[in-house]
């Protein structure tokens, strides 16, 4: 499957401030994927550094088949861009902001613009400074997807949002959106868990791993391992088990490579007497929480 | 070319009651220039708030699509940045240049004057125009909102005046060139506007603030640097060459004047923040050769001081050194550098601590040659009067006369105010109350702050009520120079 955005070794300081260091990342056509990581780990720096907002201090990447720094107006044509914090020309209205944007697009839709504006319910005659924070998602979504853009890019577009807002907005999106690859951010994996296709995990600057969603809540796995008596923790603790803790004749863990019978085999070397294993699926909000717990505790 | 108008509809939409205001503003303070209805000082009122309303559109119509931030929603969009600066050009064009252009145009028309006759005027009023566009425009791509430029603009305006005020108590502050202002302001304007135009290129192409604002305070710095540059010769010999005339050699003719001495001028010259005390000395020279009621005015001086011990001193073309003539009675004594006579000194400054007894003294002076003079009546307390060369004056008070005239460039090269007396029986002349130079005026083909009208302004205290006050004004003919070797006679200099 070709990449169309690929990063390798993007690095980007501000000062004397590392925000991105050595980023390695591949967002597959056609995949929704989504951009998860703590608030301030730089998500959004990534995605500026990808739009072309901001200029990298190392490495490179791609976009579309082209360097990143390169992206100029014909590429923009086929990238749409929402951001949580763009700022909007307030003082037009709705349909003005379509209207001028349409003459800057060759692929325009306008049956799908109004289409847009049926489905959000978009205020037309409203100046976009009167609209709710949810309206001028819609409405900057609807101005990115009414030229059926190649590339979606959505930098935490859901903050803020109330469920309904939230729901219209992802149904406007999938919906018209088929086929497109749309690289999502958010800290909150509940918003796209239920839509994204591949995941990415950003913390400490770096891409700490990015794969299909199906195969991230595979090897994830909430273990148990049941005791006769409370048991000591071996010293060679395996890496790939995070956050063990001991609750009477029980140790529990997260496996990050969970392979059933690996898994077994592993337990039973350095439990030998454990008398009973459990292994359990995990929601994937647990999953990034234990991981960014335990990225913080590797930092300590 | 469809984007760039997309973009330029754009902003006249968002701005349209701004441009409504701005362009009425514009129009009327050129024309109010020419309106004999409205007093001067209320058109160059007019000017200032001109000025401001400009920057205020320009600022607002940059900050549309402000270059400063992550955050703009046009990053991301299908502009390129040649079809943005494009828009922009064109918006400052029709919004900025074009009023600006009508309403010098029209109050050309309303003095009866031809406009083609000034188009040199004209454009090179529009350069200077430019020269506030660009430069506003540079100020607002480094600024993300109104509130940061003015700060900006602020910042940049005392940091400008600190360096220059300090450099001022240093070097010198006696900037002005003159009639050849013109000149030195369009070097300067030149420089801004090649320094405006690298930060709107860096901030269009890459959005590079951080070298932009570098951009501007490298500029700022050198600016400072080029309100004192040297090159006074170079922009007379510029000017000599644009005139295009020669002056022949036995016009002006200058020589020794050995039956009076070499004088040497009790006051010290001083200003504060300027240099220190140095006394002065005048050597008494002769003209000749002056076309019957031409006059030739002179400029700067160079000069080149031999001293019995053999040491040499140059002067370079410092405007303190001059040509001048001491002229009027006891109560009306006047300095004029309108020559020739026989009354006429070399006046030059020395430095005490390396003057010595000169031995040869050449002086290179530079000249202006004046038609002759024409002489007209000013109405006082009434409406303008017109005067030569599409002027208009204004003389309002009575013991404490203010004096307003305004002319199209290009302007006298020579104006006097000369006031008389009244209740003399006839046949006797008056007695000259006043006679007042009016200021440097330009030679160029703008006024000497850049614009098409030069705006000179006088204040005249006179003991009695004036019968006749009359505008003297002569035509810049052409320029020149003269050599002069000057032999003091050995007298020891201070």
């Amino acid at each position: 499957m070709t990449s169309v955005i690929s990063a390798q070794g993007l690095s980007k300081r501000f000062g004397r401030t590392v925000v991105l260091n050595g980023l390695d990342l591949d967002v597959p056509a056609g995949s929704i994927f989504g951009l998860l990581g703590p608030n301030g780990v730089g998500k959004t720096t990534t995605i500026k550094v990808l739009m072309n907002i901001l200029s990298p201090s190392g490495g490179r990447s791609e976009v579309l088949g082209k360097d990143s720094r390169r992206l100029g107006p014909g590429d923009f044509t086929q990238i749409g861009y929402v951001s949580e914090n763009q700022e909007m020309p307030e003082w037009m209205t709705v349909r003005y902001f379509l209207d001028y944007l349409s003459g800057f697009y060759p692929a325009w839709d306008r049956a799908l613009a109004d289409d847009l504006v049926r489905a959000f319910q978009l205020p037309l005659g409203r100046k976009m400074k009167s609209l709710s924070r949810g309206m001028k998602m819609k409405a900057a979504l609807a101005s990115s997807l009414a030229y059926r853009p190649k590339l979606i890019v959505l930098d935490e577009p859901f903050t803020g949002l109330d469920a309904l807002v939230r729901d219209e907005l992802i149904e406007g999106l999938l919906a018209r959106a088929e086929g497109t690859t749309i690289l999502i951010s958010s800290h909150d994996l509940a918003e796209i868990e239920s839509f994204a296709s591949h995941i990415g995990y950003l913390d400490g600057g770096r891409l700490q791993f990015s794969e299909e969603l199906e195969a991230l809540s595979a090897r994830f796995r909430e273990i148990s391992l049941t005791f006769e008596a409370p048991p000591a923790l071996p010293r060679d603790w395996p890496a790939n088990w995070l956050q063990p803790e001991i609750a009477g004749p029980v140790v529990r863990f997260i496996d990050t490579r969970f392979d059933e019978q690996r898994t077994a085999e592993e337990a039973r070397r350095l439990f030998p007497e454990y008398r009973d294993m459990a292994a359990n699926a995990m929601p994937l909000r647990s999953i990034f929480v234990s991981l960014a717990k335990a990225n913080r505790d590797g930092a300590r | 070319m469809s984007s760039v108008l997309r973009i330029f509809r754009k902003d006249v939409r968002q701005l349209w009651l701004g441009i409504v205001g701005v362009v009425a503003i514009e129009f009327a303070a050129h024309w109010a220039q020419a309106a004999p209805t409205l007093g001067m000082a209320r058109a160059q009122g007019g000017l200032g708030i001109g000025t401001l309303a400009q920057w205020f559109l320009i600022a607002s119509v940059i900050h549309g699509e402000a270059l400063v931030g992550d955050r703009q929603y046009w990053l991301t969009r299908p502009f390129s940045w040649k079809t943005l600066l494009a828009a922009k050009l064109l918006f400052v064009l029709v919004f900025i240049h074009l009023p600006t252009l009508a309403g010098d145009v029209s109050a050309l028309i309303l003095r009866g004057q031809s406009p083609g006759a000034h188009w040199l005027g004209l454009a090179t009023a529009q350069f200077f125009t430019l020269e506030q566009v660009v430069g506003c425009a540079a100020l607002a791509s480094i600024t993300a909102s109104l509130v940061q430029l003015v700060w900006t603009s602020l910042a940049a305006s005392l940091g400008y005046a600190a360096i220059g005020l300090m450099f001022s108590v240093r070097v010198g502050g006696n900037v002005s060139w003159g009639g050849l202002e013109w000149i030195h302001a369009a070097a300067i304007a030149v420089f801004i506007i090649l320094g405006a135009v690298a930060i709107l290129a860096v901030q269009y192409a890459a959005r590079n603030t951080a070298l932009s604002r570098w951009i501007l305070m490298a500029g700022v710095s050198a600016l400072i640097l080029l309100m004192w540059m040297p090159g006074w010769h170079a922009a007379f010999a510029l000017q000599t060459w644009l005139d295009g005339r020669r002056v022949p050699d036995s016009v002006a003719r200058m020589g020794q004047d050995s039956p009076r001495g070499v004088e040497v001028d009790p006051l010290p010259h001083s200003q504060w923040g300027l240099r220190g005390p140095q006394p002065a000395v005048e050597f008494p020279i002769r003209i000749t050769g002056v076309p019957p009621g031409m006059g030739v005015q002179s400029d700067r001086v160079a000069a080149t001081a031999e001293t019995a011990n053999g040491r040499t001193r140059v002067s370079g073309w410092d405007p303190i050194n001059r040509l001048s003539q001491v002229i009027g009675d006891e109560k009306t004594t006047r300095e004029e550098r309108l020559l020739p006579g026989d009354d006429t000194w070399l006046y030059l400054n020395v430095d005490p601590y390396s003057a010595g007894a000169e031995r040869t003294l050449h002086a290179s002076i530079a000249l202006t040659l004046l038609s002759a003079e024409e002489i007209t009546p000013l109405q006082a307390g009434g409406g303008p009067t017109r005067v030569p060369q599409g002027g208009l004056c204004w003389v309002m008070g009575t013991g404490n006369l203010s004096i307003l005239c305004s002319w199209p460039a290009p302007t006298p090269g020579y104006a006097v105010i000369r006031i008389s007396a009244m209740g003399m029986p006839t046949g006797f002349e008056m007695p000259l109350l006043s006679e007042r130079l009016f200021g440097d005026l330009s030679y160029g083909p703008c006024s000497n702050t850049g614009g098409l009208w030069q705006i000179v302004t006088g204040n005249v205290v006179v003991s009695a009520e004036p019968s006749e006050i009359l505008l003297v004004t002569r035509r810049a003919v052409a320029h020149f120079e003269r050599e002069i070797e000057i032999h003091p006679g050995g007298r020891q200099l201070p």
